[in-house]
């Protein structure tokens, strides 16, 4: 085993194996299945192996989630049929201030069948931001769009995510 | 006096903790006396409050982790697969080593091996990797990739050679969609590939041989395809095994 595999190993070790559960997280609430989270993280710590040399900065999590990413991207272009995107029929507009009612609680299940349903550009900001505590620099360098977009997106986001909530507990008044 | 439509597009600043104090003060000034962006804030804040909720957030499984752990790990004292140390030794020496390549190798011709190399231990990974359709039938073979593909390559039946087939696996070589016969020789699993070669790039002539740490290689190009087989299994019986499909296939 030469030096520079076993130096390539020990980066791979301390660049890629702590941001695991990170990668983990964002596969899964991406491709929404855990076998195809699996596939992807695992295809994307080979990726991150082969190119470990080409990581220099300093925020290794913001690499490995961008690999995790690019690798979900490629992955879902090839698997997923045009239709596997739900259709958003309902609340197009993305009226920002709408006349509102303040929620009682938040049912977990709930948010989480609405996180789901966010488009994807707008979930992966929210996973990024408030399950993994992502900066918003952070997170423009993993999704490779400007803090101005990352901002937009997050506000958007939530307000949908509100929005859904409400209306669920309006339906069970 | 801040009104109401630009505070309420600074809650989310506000809660990210990203505005300048006095415009943090302006903002808190607003929503106090305002209903509307006071109920929003407090929505915004319960739902993040929510979203950090530990259910939230998935952990690698066990699994996972233990396979990627193996990628790191020299030699891991036991492995529930024997085999994922040496495959990932060969990763690592695959990817980082292009030395035992001829230096005239034209650089496709590196890149196809590398990306049939990394499928191949990809497909040895788990026993899901490794086959779509179990099969050790050509002729229902066939047809199955003329499904899924837009061609389909011959499938050889080379069972009175001691090569059984598998099955086959629907693959990426490069950027090209590629049909995968998995062979199997003894203990040793053999996969081929073959895709379109419809880029207009010069192929070896006759079949080359490479090796890339335990695997070899054997490439070739007939008329329309490019042919790639990647085993563990020694170079003379892989370079027999294409020949044997070279003169089969037509």
């Amino acid at each position: 085993m030469s030096t520079n595999e076993a130096s390539a190993r020990e980066r791979f070790s301390q660049v890629v194996l702590p941001h695991l559960d990170a990668a983990y997280n964002l596969a899964r609430w991406t491709t929404k299945n855990e076998h195809d989270a699996e596939d992807v993280v695992q295809e994307s710590c080979l990726r991150a192996l082969r190119f470990i040399d080409s990581f220099r900065g300093n925020d290794s999590r913001a690499w490995v989630l961008s690999i995790v990413r690019n690798t979900c991207a490629t992955w879902l272009g090839r698997n997923r049929t045009a239709s596997a995107q739900p259709e958003e029929l309902e609340s197009a507009s993305d009226d920002t201030n709408p006349e509102q009612i303040a929620l009682r609680r938040v049912d977990i299940e709930l948010l989480r069948k609405a996180l789901e349903e966010l488009p994807d550009e707008f979930r992966e900001v929210i996973v990024l931001r408030e399950i993994e505590n992502l900066s918003y620099e952070e997170i423009a360098a993993v999704i490779g769009a400007p803090v101005g977009t990352v901002m937009s997106r997050l506000a958007r986001g939530r307000r949908r995510l509100q929005e859904r909530l409400i209306k669920t507990e309006a339906a069970s008044r | 006096m801040m009104n109401c439509d630009r505070a309420h597009e600074l809650l989310d600043a506000l809660l990210d903790g990203r505005l300048e104090e006095t415009q943090s003060a302006d903002v808190r000034a607003h929503v106090d006396g305002c209903a509307k962006c006071s109920g929003t804030l407090e929505n915004l804040t319960m739902i993040r409050t929510s979203l950090r909720d530990p259910r939230l957030r998935f952990s690698a499984p066990d699994a996972l982790r233990q396979k990627v752990e193996a990628m790191a790990a020299p030699r891991p004292k036991r492995m529930p697969f024997p085999w994922l140390p040496v495959a990932a030794a060969v990763v690592i020496s695959a990817f980082t080593t292009y030395a035992l390549m001829r230096p005239t190798t034209p650089a496709y011709e590196v890149a196809l091996v590398d990306s049939a190399v990394s499928n191949h231990l990809r497909s040895m990974m788990a026993a899901s990797h490794l086959l779509d359709l179990e099969s050790s039938d050509g002729k229902s073979i066939k047809p199955w990739f003329q499904e899924k593909l837009k061609f389909a390559p011959p499938v050889v039946d080379l069972a009175d050679r001691q090569y059984a087939m598998l099955g086959a696996r629907l693959d990426v070589v490069g950027d090209d969609p590629a049909a995968a016969v998995v062979y199997a020789r003894d203990n040793h699993t053999i996969n081929l590939f073959c895709w379109l070669n419809d880029k207009g790039e010069e192929g070896p002539a006759g079949t080359r041989l490479v090796s890339r740490g335990n695997c070899n290689v054997v490439y070739w190009k007939s008329k329309e395809m490019t042919w790639c087989a990647v085993s563990d299994l020694n170079g003379a019986e892989l370079t027999k095994f294409a020949q044997l499909l070279l003169e089969r296939a037509d």
